[in-house]
């Protein structure tokens, strides 16, 4: 594929007449508005051009009781069940994380491989090695801990590390993912893709849901799926509250 | 409250970037009626915002983020469209005859969504890296990370011109 070819693709994209005489439309009636209610933002549902939409918090609600998931890996929960102890490179969540705190952020990059850094290179080689499993769960967010790093080499902006309770553990084709044992309580770390994502931190106290996901065929054993995934949810789906409402 | 924007502003600004707006849109958010949302949007918040703009660059990287930031929402309620209608829009985009087009258009709309954005504006809207960097507020070293995967994965023959900045 060259140059040449992609933009004679995407030379072929353009909005239609109508939307754009649409538009024009609904911005001069937003316009006119304005100026003939100086002190009020325009009524912008009014222009009967726009295509109803529901509110913000209606949105964030579907979106949130719908989809929004973070992908943790069901191999912690494995390994945690197995041994108590949160495996991550060396790091548990019984350990002090001060090294990291202070910027040791080299020996956090070399757990993750730059192409697993990323949500739909890690889904695509996911399909391709049959990772592709997932469960759902709610959980409580007990406590968490946000680290940033300017270290362009690790190839993300910085990570959480948390601690959830789990509540509820959803159904999982052919996995049987159970909560772990002794405790509901587990670790999970989630990396930021960019600096906005920092800027969303958790709330301590509300209700998620996570989207948890396995390693090769079903059985989490794999530590590289199991970070990617945990990084790739966060990317993906953000941490959108639950609402408890 | 924002200034009432004159008519001509208007015209103006929808002349200019609708083609870029609603090709950002339709790349990521892979559904032309989406497509179509995220273009009306992005130009009403055009006419809700204060901003001044400084310059003319400023004005369409401005534009450019409200696309992408919207498309993130909308990307958020993935699936909500059926993939039958991107076929829909990619029947109605190209000619039967244009089969290797339409497989162009079909790998870009496979690439991840930052990998997607960073490609069109690179090679597309051929923004600088530098652009690229402040419009989306990453860094240029994030930016060119992604064209290198994009590249990879598109299996591209693109001219880098070392990145230019």
């Amino acid at each position: 594929m060259k140059k040449s070819d992609l933009k004679r693709t995407f030379d072929s994209i353009s909005p239609s007449d109508d939307l754009i005489s649409k538009t024009k439309a609904m911005m001069l009636a937003a316009n006119s508005q304005t100026e003939g209610a100086p002190d009020k933002k325009p009524d912008v549902k009014t222009a009967t051009v726009l295509t109803p939409r529901p509110s913000r918090r209606k949105l964030l609600h579907t979106v949130s009781s719908c989809a929004a998931m973070l992908v943790i890996a069901a191999g912690m929960m494995f390994l945690y069940a197995r041994s108590g102890d949160f495996p991550m490179g060396g790091f548990s969540s019984t350990k002090s994380f001060d090294t990291a705190s202070t910027g040791n952020f080299a020996s956090y990059a070399r757990l993750i491989d730059q192409p697993v850094c990323d949500y739909e290179s890690f889904r695509s080689e996911a399909v391709g090695e049959g990772n592709t499993a997932t469960m759902s769960i709610t959980a409580t967010m007990l406590s968490y801990d946000i680290y940033t790093s300017a270290d362009e080499s690790f190839g993300a902006y910085g990570f959480c590390l948390a601690r959830i309770s789990v509540n509820e553990v959803g159904k999982a084709d052919g996995l049987s993912i159970r909560k772990p044992g002794g405790g509901t309580a587990v670790s999970i770390v989630i990396y930021f893709s960019d600096e906005r994502d920092i800027n969303s931190l958790p709330v301590i106290g509300e209700e998620y849901t996570f989207l948890l996901a396995s390693g090769k065929d079903g059985s989490p054993k794999d530590p590289l799926s199991i970070r990617a995934g945990m990084y790739n949810t966060w990317k993906c789906y953000g941490f959108s509250a639950q609402s408890t409402e | 409250m924002n200034p009432a924007r004159s008519s001509d502003d208007i015209e103006d600004v929808v002349n200019r970037y609708s083609d870029m707006v609603y090709r950002i849109a339709v790349s990521n958010t892979m559904s032309k009626h989406d497509a179509d949302d995220i273009f009306q949007e992005t130009f009403l918040r055009y006419m809700q915002s204060d901003k001044e703009y400084e310059s003319e660059e400023h004005r369409k990287a401005w534009l450019i983020r409200v696309t992408v930031n919207l498309c993130r929402s909308f990307h958020s309620q993935m699936n909500k469209h059926s993939a039958a209608s991107l076929e829909d829009y990619e029947n109605e985009l190209f000619a039967p005859e244009e089969t290797e087009e339409k497989g162009i258009f079909e790998r870009v709309h496979a690439l991840p969504e930052k990998l997607k954005t960073v490609i069109l504006l690179f090679y597309y809207e051929e923004m600088s890296v530098r652009e690229i960097a402040d419009t989306l507020g990453i860094s240029e070293a994030n930016v060119k990370m992604r064209l290198n995967r994009g590249r990879n994965k598109l299996k591209l023959e693109l001219e880098e011109e070392g990145d230019r900045k």
